[in-house]
């Protein structure tokens, strides 16, 4: 939390996505990274979360798997179907421990996954590491 | 003739010197006489035929004399011709004479043989004319040839021819002279001896017939007269009259011949006495004969008659009719002693008792008894006869009685009862006859009840064998069936003449059950011939006529007559059923067995339960079809099939079957079982050839609850599958195979439902879960902490058991996971020496907590190849027991080393320690050592269970070392990643 990383190193913070159907997740996940420097859009569920990530051009998204509407997978699929978010970096939150959910989530086109329950600090590391990645 | 011997003998020596002497006596005189006066007689025929004879020759011999003389003057004559003329053709007169002469000289010799004197005249007379031919002619002539005739002349002049000549012709009629003069004698001495023969022949002629004279007057006396008398008198006795006697006189031998006559008349005339008493004995005889005749011819059609009668009832009324017919017997019983009881009952009677039955007798009780009883005939008089004939004024009592028992050998058969109200008493004659008759009757009353007797036993017999269902049959010595019963029949499917008579072995007994040939002298059968000793077999089989075997097991027992064996019987029972319901049962057992011991998710289980009934019941295919879209279409599942049958299972399996179709689409439609007997007419698939190893086929639905179809299976044989027993053995296991299907697939629900649950309980208590730890560390992690030292400590205990709550829900779910199979493992290349000081790094705070010393010893770098977090689990799981079974002030260590394949983690503490009696559960789910409950150390007692599905997971163990000490030491050993396979 006391340094962030900026895409392509110019003064402006980051910009997160973050979608969970849970407020009490979505508020601590909005608290962490917003905490740790990150500009933070949150969304309820799956079909706002792909409005936001439309609207407001995100530089990574934290979604989660189980959520109404649209799933964290479907989601993915269609954030890479979308030319403005082809290249969106995507992290997926997953409660299952399946290894075909994990399978299922590469498939779709996320770039990192996180099992629930997740300590903050390595969500932060994670989306630190994907972000740089780029 | 010679009829009196004894007498005659010297009667006809004597005769024989009296007759033959006298008649050979004459016959000699008369030879003497007849032969002197023929001999007489002959030499005066043969002086006068010499004499003559002589004369004869002297005649010829004086004109040979003569020629003879002529030929010497024509010698004369010749030559004096020749001397006068000097011709030569003068001397052929000569010439002829001389070449005559020789011939005539021989012939004279042989005309004068035997009278000397004519013979040197002879002799003489040659040697002159031989001198002068000699001394004069043939010098003459010489000279003359000489041409000196003239002196020829000379010399003949002399004279001295005519003198020789003359000398000649001198002599000449000497010899002429001579001859002329013995003719004469001999003529007259023969003519006197002639004379003298004559007088003697009519002399002996005068003899002779009187000899003949007196000889016949004897004859006619001594011979031909007694002869005519003899004549007569034979003449007489052919003509019957032996009493005449002839006069013994005459010749001695006719006087002989008489007494001989005489004596044979008297013979003859007592022979004809002795003749005549013999004709009245053989007329006697006769009559005799003819009685025995009528007797014979009686009891011989008493025979036939009785011998015609069948049966104890027609046999003992015959023998009773002719035995009361041949008496004139009015009344008459006849009673048979029945076996068993001493008892006589009546079998046959007449004229007696009228309606009401004869009662029975007792040997020894009144007559007829006592005729059993004395084995003897027993007559009855008057005063006691006891026999009755109802009439109509009253009874009417016999007469006379007769009772005779009926004896066969020593035995008493019965007794007859006969009586006449009429007539005498019987006489001898007639029990003569009813003896004859009552030993027939005897007899073939015997033979009549031991017939009764063999045919109620052959009768016995015959029901006895008709009500086995034991297949029974009689072999004779010759191995042909004397008998075969109607089970035996029904079960070898012959008709019971192929059987009778014939060479059993060879029709159902000649091969063994696996098809090799059973020669009949290994056959038990042949050899209870052999020891004598009965046999009983229970691994053979019987050949039906139809060619197919059925295993049986047989009893073979000797027949013995005396010593000999006659016979073997052979009972035997088809044990086809009986296999059958135990091949039925152990099939059902076995399936059973399959179907109990199958695990979770045993795929193999149908596979393994179709080859148990298929080889259970000897079937070469078996289908398993699984009923799918609602009941309307089978798919095979699980195929059986005996070698050489898998590519036609293959084929009746292929494709599916829609229901309806089959014998499995059939049972299919219809819900139960469907039997197919006849693959031939029925074929099993449409469009698919019978196959003629297949003859039939059934197909048994596995039903479940609410009558649906689950599955069908499906077998074809090949035999008639309508075997008793054999369709409800397979519904038993249809309905078995029925409830494992409901039952896996409620387990699957079950586990699907699980999987759910756990997949829920995962979000809904993670999701808060997370949601407070994450809050926690924020707020504990906050710089500078807003917190007060008391609001730390509360919130730190929070997060602890926040974090121990997490743990032990990702436990819960990891051991879902174990328990179902489907723990998950996310390989990749990783260093265990790593994860080791992570998971060291992790459980430090805890061991700082319980004041217990933590080292690590993983220097090295260990690659294996494994999931990161569950080996960090694994370590971390570890370490937490170790520290919490360690007193504070204790030691836990925590190594990694490798060694060749292998990477051993080594987690050792110096704490409590397990009881030897928790070690074999320490692996258990939710076991928890005794000391760990004992001492309140909190756990779930998941924790080494899940170590355990880790290590395995990666192909590894984990186990409790043996160790000395105080403590525990786990030893984990995990398979190292070849540098090969890591790159690969």
């Amino acid at each position: 939390m006391t340094d962030p990383v900026t895409p392509g190193g110019d003064s402006h913070p980051a910009t997160v996505l973050v979608a969970d159907d849970e407020p009490d997740v979505l508020d601590l996940l909005v608290y962490r990274l917003t905490h740790s420097g990150y500009e933070v859009v949150s969304a309820g569920d799956g079909e706002e979360a792909l409005r936001l990530a439309l609207d407001t051009d995100p530089d990574l998204a934290v979604l989660d798997v189980m959520m109404p509407k649209l799933n964290g997978f479907e989601l993915t699929r269609r954030l890479r179907e979308e030319e403005q978010t082809r290249r969106l970096p995507v992290i997926l939150l997953t409660a299952r421990a399946q290894e075909t959910d994990v399978a299922s989530g590469f498939e779709a086109g996320a770039d990192d996954y996180l099992r629930k329950p997740f300590n903050p600090d390595e969500l932060v590391a994670r989306v630190r590491a994907v972000l740089g990645r780029r | 003739m010679a009829g009196s011997p004894g007498d005659g003998q010297p009667a006809e020596r004597r005769v024989t010197r009296g007759l033959a002497f006298r008649t050979l006596l004459a016959s000699v005189l008369l030879a003497v006489l007849v032969v002197g006066g023929f001999g007489l007689m002959t030499f005066a025929v043969q002086q006068l035929r010499a004499a003559s004879s002589r004369q004869v020759r002297a005649l010829q011999t004086v004109s040979t004399a003569n020629r003879l003389e002529r030929s010497v003057l024509d010698l004369e004559t010749g030559l004096r011709g020749y001397l006068l003329t000097g011709q030569p053709r003068f001397l052929q007169p000569y010439g002829r004479a001389l070449r005559q002469y020789p011939a005539l000289v021989r012939r004279l010799r042989l005309l004068v043989d035997g009278d000397r004197r004519q013979q040197e005249q002879l002799s003489l007379i040659s040697a002159q004319v031989g001198g002068y031919v000699q001394t004069w002619a043939q010098p003459l002539i010489r000279t003359v040839t000489a041409g000196q005739l003239g002196r020829a002349r000379g010399i003949a002049a002399t004279g001295g021819g005519k003198k020789r000549v003359d000398a000649i012709r001198s002599r000449f009629a000497v010899f002429t002279d001579t001859e002329t003069r013995i003719s004469a004698a001999r003529a007259g001495y023969a003519g006197r001896l002639a004379d003298v023969a004559f007088a003697l022949g009519i002399a002996g002629m005068a003899v002779g017939g009187l000899a003949v004279l007196t000889a016949s007057t004897t004859v006619q006396r001594a011979v031909v007269r007694p002869l005519r008398r003899l004549a007569a008198a034979t003449s007489r006795v052919a003509g019957g009259d032996l009493s005449i006697r002839v006069p013994e006189r005459g010749a001695p031998e006719l006087g002989e011949t008489s007494r001989s006559f005489n004596a044979m008349a008297a013979s003859l005339e007592r022979g004809r006495d002795a003749l005549e008493q013999q004709q009245a004995r053989l007329t006697e005889a006769l009559a005799e004969a003819e009685r025995e005749k009528a007797h014979s011819e009686l009891l011989r059609t008493y025979g036939d008659e009785l011998a015609e009668a069948s049966g104890v009832a027609s046999v003992t009324a015959v023998a009773l009719q002719g035995m009361a017919d041949a008496v004139a017997a009015e009344m008459g019983a006849l009673y048979l002693r029945t076996d068993g009881t001493g008892e006589l009952l009546p079998a046959a009677w007449r004229g007696l008792g009228g309606r009401e039955p004869l009662p029975g007798l007792v040997p020894g009780e009144g007559l007829a008894g006592r005729a059993v009883a004395e084995q003897r005939p027993v007559q009855a008089a008057p005063a006691q006869a006891t026999l009755s004939v109802p009439g109509i004024a009253g009874r009417y009592r016999a007469r006379h009685e007769l009772h005779l028992p009926l004896r066969h050998g020593d035995r008493i058969v019965g007794v007859v009862s006969l009586g006449r109200a009429s007539g005498g008493r019987f006489a001898d004659a007639e029990l003569a006859v009813l003896a004859g008759l009552a030993d027939q009757a005897a007899v073939a009353c015997a033979e009549a009840l031991s017939r009764r007797q063999v045919e109620r036993s052959a009768h016995e017999m015959q029901t006895l064998l008709a009500s086995t269902d034991e297949g029974i049959y009689v072999i004779g010595p010759d191995a042909r069936a004397t008998l075969v019963n109607d089970a035996a029949v029904r079960q070898l499917g012959y008709a019971r003449d192929d059987l009778v008579g014939r060479e059993l072995h060879e029709i159902i007994h000649h091969s063994r059950a696996d098809g090799t040939p059973y020669p009949y002298s290994e056959c038990p059968v042949s050899r209870v011939f052999q020891t004598g000793n009965g046999s009983r077999v229970t691994d053979e089989v019987l050949w039906h006529r139809d060619g197919t075997p059925f295993p049986v097991e047989y009893s073979a027992n000797p027949l013995y007559e005396g010593d000999r064996i006659t016979g073997v019987v052979v009972s035997f029972l088809d044990i086809a059923p009986r296999k059958r319901t135990e091949a039925q049962r152990d099939t059902q057992h076995a399936v059973t067995r399959v179907i109990a011991e199958a695990g979770p998710g045993d795929e193999d289980i149908w596979h393994r339960a179709m080859t148990a009934a298929c080889d259970g019941l000897g079937l070469p295919i078996g289908l398993g079809w699984l009923a799918r879209q609602h009941g309307t279409r089978l798919t095979c599942t699980v195929t059986y099939a005996a070698p050489g049958f898998a590519e036609l299972a293959r084929r009746l399996a292929a494709d599916g079957l829609p229901a309806g179709e089959g014998p499995a689409g059939l049972a299919l439609q219809r819900r139960e079982p469907v039997l197919l007997r006849d693959l031939s007419r029925e074929p099993p698939r449409t469009g698919l050839p019978a196959d003629p190893r297949l003859r039939s086929a059934v197909a048994i639905p596995a039903v479940g609850r609410n009558s649906r179809v689950l599955a069908i299976a499906e077998f074809f044989g090949d035999r008639d599958l309508a075997e008793p027993g054999l369709t409800s053995t397979l519904t038993s296991l249809a309905g078995q195979i029925a409830q494992y299907i409901e039952r896996m697939r409620t387990e699957a629900e079950t586990q699907r439902m699980k999987d759910e649950f756990v997949s829920t309980v995962s979000h809904e208590l993670r999701t808060p879960l997370s949601s407070m730890t994450g809050w926690l560390h924020i707020l504990l992690g906050e710089e500078p902490s807003p917190l007060t030292a008391e609001q730390r400590k509360f919130l730190t205990t929070i997060q602890r058991n926040s974090d121990r709550l997490m743990r032990q829900v990702g436990d819960l779910l990891l051991a879902g996971q174990i328990e179902s199979g489907r723990l998950s493992l996310e390989f990749a290349e990783v260093d265990m020496a790593g994860i080791a000081r992570e998971a060291a790094e992790l459980a430090g705070p805890q061991a700082g907590a319980h004041g217990v010393a933590l080292t690590v010893e993983a220097a090295q770098p260990a690659v294996l190849y494994g999931d990161r977090a569950r080996l960090l689990q694994l370590a971390d799981n570890l370490l937490t027991n170790a520290i919490k079974f360690t007193p504070r002030g204790g030691q836990v260590c925590l190594s990694v080393a490798s060694a060749g394949r292998w990477c051993r983690v080594t987690v050792s503490d110096t704490g409590i320690g397990i009881p030897p009696e928790d070690r074999p559960h320490l692996f258990q789910r939710f076991y928890r050592a005794s000391s760990a409950t004992e001492r309140g150390i909190s756990g779930t007692g998941l924790g080494l269970a899940i170590c355990q599905a880790i290590a395995e997971g990666h192909h590894g163990s984990i186990r409790l070392a043996e160790h000395e000490g105080p403590g525990s030491v786990f030893v984990v050993e995990l398979p190292l990643a070849a540098r090969e396979e890591a790159t690969a």
